[in-house]
């Protein structure tokens, strides 16, 4: 019994039981793919960005402080006075 | 013995202060001969160390050797004093034989401000080399955070182009850890009657189990950044992909392993019961596991072959804390090896990128090609370190990550099966990035010229290195064993104490929390149980 040289079997033969193709499908792809998700979304997306976010976290804190440092004496007057009357009020109670 | 062990002393004195001195001589020299200057002075360092591997007896017993202690500040019992042992002696030789290294590195890579850059990292090797030599607690913490300056100015001022948001980065992540063990050394100090901060009078404070937890929390926070242990280790690529080559060989060869050496060095004997308790194991040996994998793919998909590299550390440093909470004779004989591999094979790798980066000015992977035709012997170190860094039999990263992994598996046996496939995704890191910058087709754009003479000394002895601790790792496994032996049966004398205070139970549950206190972990569990 001859065959073609184009049959299926052939084919199937020629490309090795399309045992890279195979290979590549099913652990080269999915291995790149977690990758790069271990990469972008996990390492800086989740990681990195908490850190990065506990910085800013602390920049906050100074810029919210920052705001009551207007460089205008009378805002430090009035703070001044705040706080006396707040010692005061402690120190009476 | 008392008179060799005098004469042998003024041996580490010497080691620790030339390189100061080294240091401040660069400074007054001329600019022309700071390079000369700073590489003559990490030399005679290096020469130094080879005394002392030579003059380190392992037939002496595992204690420290070659010990001199003076008082410092006698008020509060802080005494600048010096030892070396089996598990620091490697240490500091890795020092010794990196930095002179790394110096002549730097000769064509750093062109500005040459005088302030080497006698920054002649200062860098002064605090390293304290950090390893000192057997104070005060002492070593003094050292500890000195490394931090000379490194945070060699990334911020030799860095590229993002080197201030890297060095800052480096600079607070790693401080804060230090800061929680800072406290932690204060409360043991208090806790031991505030006379010494010797590690010897330290090792015999007696710390309940939960004190043991919480101040291995914050030692080992201390460390694990430092390492850096997953999650802890996103400063790390940035830090590296922004220092200039000599900073990346440095802090990749010896800065990580101020990290580890701590873990061996005070978490284990310090506090044996936290650190023996499986829930400690478990999660620090998941934590390694897990930067093994996660960073070995992170790695492949990195386009920044010092990026890549970068995350390879990361991933030998999960092998060495694997190896570590193994807790055998053969984990800890493993996670040293590697230890000193990865200081060889990853400097090497430093420092060929550093050169690839010197003569196309590029550091991504894309841009090269084909360069093995034209660089013969540039090619050649680059795949023996890069084997020893995936771990090929016959380079170091075997012998070390094979041991630590034999021990993994005598402790937690899933563990070192998910860890052993790390070493096959090293393979997919790294044989892709080889393949991409020096097979495939040629860049016309790229004339890359081979190693010079310089350059071939510069990593002749790396590869030196790698090649001998991978066929004849024995000299260094006789000196180091006594003292890791030492410090297993720390741990393991501390388990059967606890155990036979469990084991009085006969007491009864209220005379166990008479005698051990309500917040000790036996007298708890046992309360628990009655409960139950």
């Amino acid at each position: 019994m001859s065959k073609s040289p184009d049959s299926k079997l052939s084919q199937f033969l020629y490309n090795k039981w399309y045992i890279d193709e195979l290979y590549d499908e099913w652990i080269v792809r999915p291995l790149w793919r977690i990758s790069h998700f271990c990469w972008r979304k996990f390492d800086q997306g989740l990681i990195d960005r908490s850190v990065n976010l506990s910085g800013r976290f602390a920049k906050g804190i100074g810029w919210f402080g920052s705001l009551f440092h207007t460089g205008q004496v009378n805002t430090y007057a009035f703070f001044l006075t705040v706080g006396l009357l707040a010692v005061l009020i402690m120190v009476i109670t | 013995m008392l008179a060799s062990s005098f004469n042998q002393s003024w041996l580490l004195h010497a080691l620790l202060w030339l390189p100061l001195i080294g240091s401040v001589h660069v400074l007054v020299t001329t600019r022309a001969k700071a390079k000369m200057t700073a590489l003559c002075w990490s030399s005679l360092v290096l020469l130094l160390s080879i005394s002392l591997w030579l003059g380190y007896s392992p037939d002496q017993g595992p204690g420290y050797q070659m010990v001199s202690s003076f008082d410092w500040i006698e008020m509060f019992g802080v005494s600048y004093s010096l030892g070396v042992d089996g598990i620091s002696l490697f240490m500091v030789i890795l020092t010794a034989f990196i930095s002179p290294i790394a110096i002549l590195g730097a000769f064509e890579y750093i062109k500005k401000k040459e005088k302030a850059f080497y006698s920054l990292m002649l200062l860098l090797e002064f605090a390293v080399l304290g950090v390893f030599l000192s057997t104070d607690m005060f002492l070593f913490y003094v050292f500890f955070e000195l490394t931090m300056i000379p490194m945070y100015f060699i990334v911020g001022i030799w860095g590229g182009d993002r080197r201030i948001y890297a060095a800052v980065k480096f600079f607070l992540y790693t401080s804060l850890g230090s800061l929680l063990m800072l406290v932690g050394i204060l409360y043991m100090y208090t806790k031991g009657g505030s006379q010494s901060f010797a590690i010897s009078h330290f090792l015999q404070i007696p710390l309940s189990v939960s004190e043991q937890l919480w101040l291995f929390g914050a030692f080992g926070l201390a460390f694990a950044i430092k390492i850096p242990l997953f999650p802890l280790h996103t400063w790390l690529p940035d830090a590296h992909v922004e220092a200039p080559t000599p900073g990346s060989v440095v802090l990749a060869s010896v800065l990580l392993k101020m990290g580890t050496y701590g873990f061996i060095r005070f978490l284990l004997p310090f506090f044996p019961l936290a650190a023996s308790a499986p829930v400690v194991i478990t999660s620090l040996m998941g934590l390694g596991v897990l930067g093994i994998l996660l960073c070995a793919w992170t790695a492949a998909v990195q386009t920044d072959a010092k990026k890549l590299v970068a995350y390879t550390s990361v991933a030998h440093m999960g092998f060495v804390v694997l190896g570590i909470f193994a807790l055998n004779e053969n984990g800890l004989q493993g996670a040293m090896i590697i230890m000193i591999s990865h200081g060889l094979s990853t400097g090497a790798l430093f420092l060929l990128l550093g050169m690839l980066y010197e003569r196309t000015k590029t550091r991504n992977i894309a841009d090269f090609g084909g360069l093995a035709t034209m660089a013969p012997w540039l090619t050649t170190a680059f795949l023996i370190s890069a084997f020893a860094s995936i771990g090929v039999p016959g380079t170091s990263g075997f012998t070390g990550e094979f041991l630590a992994l034999i021990g993994a598996f005598e402790a937690r046996s899933t563990m070192a099966i998910f860890a052993a496939s790390g070493v096959v995704f090293a393979t997919y890191y790294m044989l892709p990035m080889i393949q991409s910058i020096f097979f495939t087709r040629t860049n016309p754009e790229n004339i890359v010229n081979d190693l010079s003479r310089r350059e071939i000394l510069v990593l002749f002895p790396l590869i030196i290195g790698i090649i001998w601790l991978g066929v004849y790792p024995k000299p260094f496994m006789d000196r180091m064993a006594p003292s890791l032996d030492l410090v297993i049966e720390t741990v393991e004398e501390a388990q059967r104490i606890d155990r036979s205070t469990v084991d009085a139970v006969g007491l009864g549950h209220e005379g166990l929390v008479a005698w051990l206190g309500p917040d000790n972990m036996a007298t708890r569990s046992i309360a628990a149980c009655r409960e139950f």
